[in-house]
């Protein structure tokens, strides 16, 4: 109520704000970013880079450690994040939607149509303003011209 | 418009062409190169053909016009050319790969027409004489290795003046020329002229199939 | 003779803007090239029965197609003076080769023979079937148009027949045929990379038109068939 009424007085109340956690936090990220980059930079010797216990580690006390030091997959539920944030980020693919595809190609086609990008116009030999269905295949046209065979009428 | 006949020199022997050759050369003519022709003789593959039907399908290839083929039966005369207008490839009519008629009637024709014979005559000469107005062709025919015709070809290409003046042409050079006797053949297929076709028509006269 | 390698598709009259301006982008050819031809299909006047037990050599009988360029204003085909005979072979299901193995087509390969016809002043088309020992089955019009891509020739397409004194559409559809022809039929080299292209064409094609090979016992063109069975 108070910080509404202030709002009104144009003064901000920074009282609420967790100024020590939100300064951790950015901490954090800057480390998380010098890391990254570093890793980044290393990442070709990183890469090549053969790791293994030497003969003085104690192997058998501290195997949970070891396993988890010389693990090369990610966790499981790090992959999980990984997963979930490739598809939220992933671009719609055009092919998955055809009928909006095509709607959209008719629908360029048919507003360029509306304009005259030619000086002489080129009328259209083929007859298209039919639309009715065919009814035949490719296999009963190639018939007709070579052996001049239509199909029996059903 | 070309006139022609072809003449079936009578009683010829294998020595008539150089007779005729020393007797031609007081004409003083030029000489154009060796001329030759390729005719296959086609018979029905009989039983299938209705009555009305000729027996018989002729195919000639002059030397003088490569690209063209002549094929005949009875009085139709059908010519095809190995070099087809653009005009019918952009139409979608051709590919442009074309081959003579009677390769198509050898290969794919067969239920109708089989071949009896092919007749290579060559070693012909040609002469031409006063200017191009007359163009002469001489040549012996052997059939399968033995002598068979000497045929004299004539054709008349100045102007014609009146009707059938081609053909007196033709009629006259033979005294003026004196070209030996024999069977001249000067019909034509239809009224109207066609130079390969009526040489074509003519030359199968002359050979008496 | 010419050896075809081609495939065939179908789309609707509805599907034809999309498709043209496609195939304009895709070739960088702004104006498709419009073509229309007459085509009489002609079979032997007699049908030789094919007789299995016959001792006596038996042919082949082919119907044979006749072309000439005609256009809108197309009324007498005995104004068409200038015509391409067709004789087209069953089509070829493998293909040789490099070495021995044989290897199904992706394409269709067809081989025909053709012509170049010169009618003479007086000659009807129908006395020279006749004397030939053929006669006219059926004839039709093609209207269509044409890309040039690469090697590949796209013709679009579409069949008009004569039906109670008009020419009216066989269908509604419109017939795609994309072909290369093969000059010389032991060129392997160029048969190889000519079906690697309209292969290629096929995919870059796809969801447009879908490419297909037919089936070859539709373009036979060998009659006695039906005597056969």
């Amino acid at each position: 109520m108070q910080a509404s009424q202030d709002n009104k007085n144009n003064a901000i109340d920074f009282s609420s704000i967790p100024v020590e956690a939100l300064e951790s936090l950015r901490l954090r990220l800057t480390q998380l970013a010098s890391l990254s980059s570093t890793l980044t930079s290393y990442s070709e010797i990183l890469d090549q880079t053969v790791t293994y216990p030497l003969p003085q580690f104690p192997t058998t006390e501290q195997e949970g450690l070891l396993t988890t030091l010389l693990r090369k997959k990610a966790l499981p539920e790090v992959i999980d994040w990984i997963k979930e944030s490739k598809e939220n980020s992933t671009d719609i693919l055009l092919k998955d939607d055809e009928d909006s595809t095509r709607w959209a190609a008719e629908l360029v086609l048919n507003k360029r149509n509306e304009y005259n990008f030619n000086d002489e116009s080129d009328g259209d030999m083929m007859v298209t303003d039919l639309k009715p269905e065919p009814k035949l295949n490719v296999d009963q046209v190639l018939k007709y011209m070579y052996q001049g065979v239509l199909p029996e009428k059903k | 418009m070309i006139s022609t006949g072809v003449l079936a020199v009578h009683n010829a022997s294998p020595n008539s062409l150089s007779v005729f050759h020393d007797a031609i050369i007081s004409e003083i003519p030029k000489l154009s190169g060796r001329w030759s022709f390729e005719l296959k003789v086609f018979r029905s593959n009989n039983a299938h053909l209705a009555s009305t039907q000729s027996s018989f399908l002729f195919n000639i290839n002059f030397d003088h016009e490569p690209s063209k083929s002549i094929t005949l039966i009875n009085k139709i005369s059908i010519t095809t050319s190995t070099s087809p207008s653009k005009e019918l490839i952009d139409s979608g009519s051709l590919v442009g790969s074309c081959d003579p008629l009677d390769l198509i009637v050898q290969s794919k024709l067969q239920s109708l027409w089989l071949v009896r014979q092919t007749l290579k005559v060559d070693n012909g000469f040609t002469y031409e004489i006063n200017q191009g107005e007359f163009l002469l062709r001489a040549v012996n025919v052997y059939l399968n290795g033995s002598f068979k015709n000497f045929l004299i070809f004539i054709e008349y290409h100045g102007n014609e003046k009146a009707k059938e003046s081609g053909l007196e042409k033709i009629k006259e050079s033979i005294a003026r020329f004196r070209i030996p006797p024999g069977n001249l053949h000067t019909e034509q297929l239809t009224e109207t002229k066609e130079y390969l076709s009526d040489l074509a028509y003519q030359t199968v006269q002359a050979l008496q199939f | 003779m010419v050896q075809q390698l081609s495939l065939f598709g179908i789309t609707t009259q509805s599907q034809h803007s999309l498709l043209i301006a496609s195939l304009s982008s895709l070739v960088g050819q702004t104006r498709s090239q419009k073509y229309e031809n007459l085509t009489v299909l002609a079979k032997p006047t007699t049908i030789i029965k094919f007789e299995p037990n016959s001792t006596k050599q038996q042919y082949e009988q082919y119907k044979i197609q006749l072309k000439s360029k005609i256009d809108e204003n197309f009324s007498d085909i005995e104004s068409l003076r200038e015509w391409g005979l067709q004789v087209y072979d069953i089509p070829n299901q493998t293909v040789q080769n490099s070495s021995s193995t044989k290897k199904k087509l992706n394409v269709n390969s067809q081989n025909f023979l053709e012509s170049y016809i010169i009618l003479n002043k007086g000659d009807k088309l129908d006395d020279i079937l006749k004397e030939l020992g053929y006669e006219r089955e059926t004839s039709y019009r093609i209207k269509g148009e044409r890309f040039y891509y690469g090697n590949i020739t796209i013709e679009l397409f579409q069949i008009l027949i004569y039906v109670e004194n008009e020419w009216i559409l066989l269908d509604n559809s419109i017939m795609v045929k994309t072909f290369i022809n093969i000059a010389k039929i032991t060129d392997l080299e160029n048969i190889n990379k000519s079906t690697q292209e309209l292969v290629n064409l096929k995919m870059e094609l796809t969801g447009l038109v879908d490419l297909s090979v037919p089936d070859k016992n539709n373009l036979d063109s060998r009659i006695g068939l039906n005597f056969r069975k």
